[in-house]
């Protein structure tokens, strides 16, 4: 009895002896499967890894060669643009000595209307300096030429709250005061100037307009002679004359009132600053 | 000391009178530039009507070119 209750327990233990060995094979042997995919996968991972380097290798080549280009490009356009800075720089030295030698004649002037013929010279001179350098300056970046309503723009800004009158840009020099008045005046004066000119061709637009309404009044009165019209299209015709007439005649009464307007206006702004002395 | 409340009335007065100079000079520019700005938006509006009436013009005899 005492034997057949030892081989039990020799048996129970022979089982609790054998589990974990046969779960050790069997866990030995989903290891190495585990360790095989784990392998063919590290393998695909380095496979992947070695298309990505590749790829972007081959990406990192292209943007170079593509920045490269753009920095050709870039040195062709900066040495453009330091070209065309020192013509504008070239110019604005040679104009600076002349604007010294009229500032200091500005200084010196007792009377306004020395002082307002000064401020005209500095003005020409601005303008013939920053017209020079812009127009080298467009020139060579863009070979386009400059105006002269595009100096008129760098040179005076008007609307400025501080009256400071900006006399040359970026130079940080300003005129204050009486002389910014002055220079404003001249401003003005010379776009009235303009205006008057501008006037002139609105009266050749005048005259010719009359030129043609007769024609028209002649060709209306041979084919109304002729009777190739009918009543309703002399009638138009009629119509679209004496519109035309009454338009130009309007266009006459502006411009003649345009005109006083313009002279009484620049007499008053030449007047503005001969007064105060 | 007599000297000196002297010399301080006189730079008072000089003070005094050259701060009122400026004002009425600033003034005085002031309300030139406001005549000036009154006088360019004038032009300004007189250029504008006689555009527009020129090119109602110019309309006007572009009709009379089909007679």
């Amino acid at each position: 009895m005492k034997t057949t209750k030892n081989m039990l327990w020799a048996f129970v233990l022979m089982i609790f002896v054998s589990i974990p060995t046969m779960t050790a094979q069997d866990s030995g042997a989903l290891t190495n499967e585990i360790k095989k995919e784990k392998s063919d996968l590290d393998q695909e991972k380095d496979k992947m890894k070695d298309k990505a380097k590749d790829k972007a290798d081959k990406e990192k080549a292209k943007i170079k060669a593509k920045e490269d280009a753009m920095k050709d490009v870039r040195g062709d356009m900066k040495s453009d643009i330091d070209k065309a800075k020192g013509d504008a720089m070239s110019a604005m030295n040679d104009g600076d000595d002349k604007m010294k030698i009229l500032k200091e004649k500005l200084a010196k002037a007792k009377t306004d209307k020395e002082k307002q013929e000064i401020m005209k010279m500095i003005e020409a001179e601005k303008k013939k300096t920053t017209g020079e350098a812009s127009a080298t300056g467009s020139a060579t970046a863009k070979g386009e030429p400059s105006t002269g309503e595009d100096s008129d723009a760098t040179t005076a800004t008007g609307s400025n709250d501080n009256n400071d009158y900006d006399e040359e840009e970026g130079k940080g020099d300003v005129l204050k005061g009486k002389e910014y008045g002055i220079a404003k005046a001249n401003k003005a004066k010379a776009k009235v100037e303009k205006r008057q000119k501008d006037l002139e061709d609105k009266k050749a637009l005048v005259k010719n307009g009359r030129a043609k309404i007769a024609a028209a009044k002649e060709r209306l009165a041979a084919a109304v002679e002729s009777g190739d019209l009918s009543e309703d299209e002399i009638a138009r015709k009629q119509k679209s004359i004496e519109r035309a007439e009454a338009s130009i005649d309007k266009l006459e009464a502006s411009i003649t009132s345009g005109e006083a307007a313009y002279s009484k206006q620049k007499t008053t702004l030449t007047e503005l600053y001969q007064d105060k002395n | 000391m007599k000297i000196l409340a002297r010399f301080i009335l006189v730079f008072f007065l000089v003070g005094m009178i050259s701060c009122r100079d400026t004002k009425a000079e600033e003034e005085a520019n002031q309300a030139a530039i406001e005549q000036i700005e009154a006088v360019e938006s004038e032009v300004e509006e007189i250029s504008k009507k006689i555009e527009e009436e020129a090119n109602e013009v110019e309309n006007s005899l572009k009709e009379l070119d089909s007679i």
